[in-house]
């Protein structure tokens, strides 16, 4: 243990001498204290820096989350969470700073102007269901949706939304899924929010 | 007077079937297509009226419609032939579902009234007409997002509601049942005020919200959690009701309308809603 100690601890006498005298002993004391410290144990891994958890730090791109209106923090990370997306990018899905909150602009997948009015009913539900816990979409912004994607069609749309992923969608009624067009919604959410699920 | 999309809608189909109706030829319009014309004229001023005053500005082309239907009312005093009918008419046929129609859908499809059509969905087929005039005009307050205006709006509804109520058991068994709230002890009954004695629903409107759902405990038998909840929704509506930075948002106002929903609105009151 001690083989190597002969020539450190000259350089510590050396290094004490230096001292002014009434702080030699001192010194020799802090300074051999110190070598031993360094010879018996290994110094510790440097640790990776520990987040705050009350202050999570977003990845620069990202929304920050703190942006997510508090009322609807809690189920927003939940449903990513289960749908395994990353929540800043499922929050950078949305504009926050609206109130109400709203989507950013969104590309809303669909071959057929049928199938992107379901889609725009989906991506409603979904945020239906942050701000008020429930699978339902009014059926007047779900139709000036439709008209901003240019997908709405006044004469086919009962028909287009005769589906199973709708328990109800009319105009009288609005919209609510069932079970299916609930995970649809999910699934259609986290594809949006690039998560590994397509779109049922 | 509240104008819906499919109100427009439907009147711009209306007129443009007046104006497939009219002779394309150089011949003179019929005296019952002309009153029809006049008729429909008179209609699209009412419309345009109610339609200026809640746009917030936002359908600007109203203005050239009353001019085209202006000109039409004038041609329906004379006798005018179909063509310069059509001719007036034209904007509505090529134009009006686009610059008028579509853009209060747009409006009606915004989030902001879409949040206050839910706050008022919520309490469907729970409500009184009085109960209900306070939460029309709570969703409308949300819709022009004033939230402070709204919370409070929604708690005077349950102001309703318990007065009503208390209305229909009767002050005698209200007085009472404050004489046997005030005797118990500890929270909350000790800040209930002493000797309530309410004879006419002008006592109740005087008296403390406090003191109603303090009260209530007694008198609706809700335990003691739901109180709390009530005694936070009236902290909220204190908060909302004064100067301060109490800032709520939609999904607040939502959450307090839902909170009053399920702790007042289920609550006091349902059995004579069902009688």
């Amino acid at each position: 243990m001690f083989e190597n100690a002969e020539p450190e601890i000259q350089r510590i006498v050396t290094l004490t001498q230096g001292c002014p005298e009434r702080f030699r002993d001192k010194c020799f004391e802090l300074l051999l204290e110190a070598y031993i410290t360094s010879v018996s144990a290994p110094p510790p891994p440097p640790t990776p820096p520990v987040r705050k958890q009350e202050d999570p730090a977003p990845p620069a791109n990202g929304t920050p989350l703190t942006s997510v209106p508090e009322a609807i923090r809690v189920r927003f990370l939940n449903l990513a969470k289960r749908l395994k997306v990353s929540d800043t990018k499922a929050a950078d899905l949305f504009d926050f700073s609206l109130d109400p909150f709203t989507y950013h602009a969104l590309d809303i997948p669909g071959a057929s102007k049928g199938e992107r009015m379901r889609n725009v009913a989906l991506f409603l539900a979904v945020k239906s269901y942050l701000s008020t816990g429930a699978w339902t979409a009014d059926w007047k912004e779900f139709r000036a949706d439709c008209i901003n994607h240019d997908c709405w069609d006044q004469g086919n749309s009962t028909k287009y939304m005769k589906n199973e992923w709708f328990k109800v969608a009319s105009s009288g009624a609005n919209i609510t899924l069932s079970a299916s067009g609930t995970k649809a919604a999910e699934s259609l959410f986290s594809k949006a929010a690039g998560g590994e699920e397509s779109a049922a | 007077m509240t104008i819906s999309s499919e109100e427009l809608e439907s009147f711009g189909e209306r007129i443009t079937k007046l104006y497939s109706e009219l002779d394309s030829g150089p011949g003179y319009a019929r005296v019952d297509q002309s009153e029809k014309l006049a008729e429909a004229a008179r209609d699209w001023f009412k419309l345009a009226s109610a339609l200026k005053e809640e746009s917030e500005g936002f359908l600007t082309a109203v203005h050239q419609y009353e001019i085209a239907m202006t000109a039409v009312l004038k041609a329906t005093k004379v006798r005018t032939r179909a063509s310069a009918f059509r001719r007036h008419l034209e904007p509505f046929k090529t134009s009006f579902m686009d610059e008028i129609v579509v853009p209060l859908m747009k409006h009606e499809g915004s989030p902001s009234q879409a949040a206050a059509r839910q706050v008022e969905s919520l309490f469907a087929g729970l409500l009184g007409p009085e109960e209900q005039a306070y939460v029309s005009e709570a969703a409308r307050c949300s819709a022009v997002k004033c939230y402070r205006a709204a919370i409070v709006m929604l708690w005077a509804a349950a102001v309703a509601r318990l007065h009503g109520d208390i209305q229909r058991v009767g002050f005698i068994a209200y007085n009472q049942a404050a004489v046997d709230s005030v005797k118990k002890n500890g929270q909350p009954f000790n800040r209930i005020t002493k000797s309530i004695n309410i004879t006419s629903l002008a006592d109740l409107q005087l008296g403390r919200d406090f003191d109603l759902i303090a009260v209530g405990i007694e008198l609706w038998k809700y335990d003691l959690q739901t109180f709390e909840e009530l005694n936070r929704c009236l902290n909220t509506r204190n908060s909302a009701a004064h100067p301060g930075s109490f800032e709520p948002a939609s999904v607040d106002v939502h959450q307090f309308a839902e909170k009053l929903k399920r702790h007042l609105f289920a609550v006091v009151g349902v059995s004579a809603r069902v009688n």
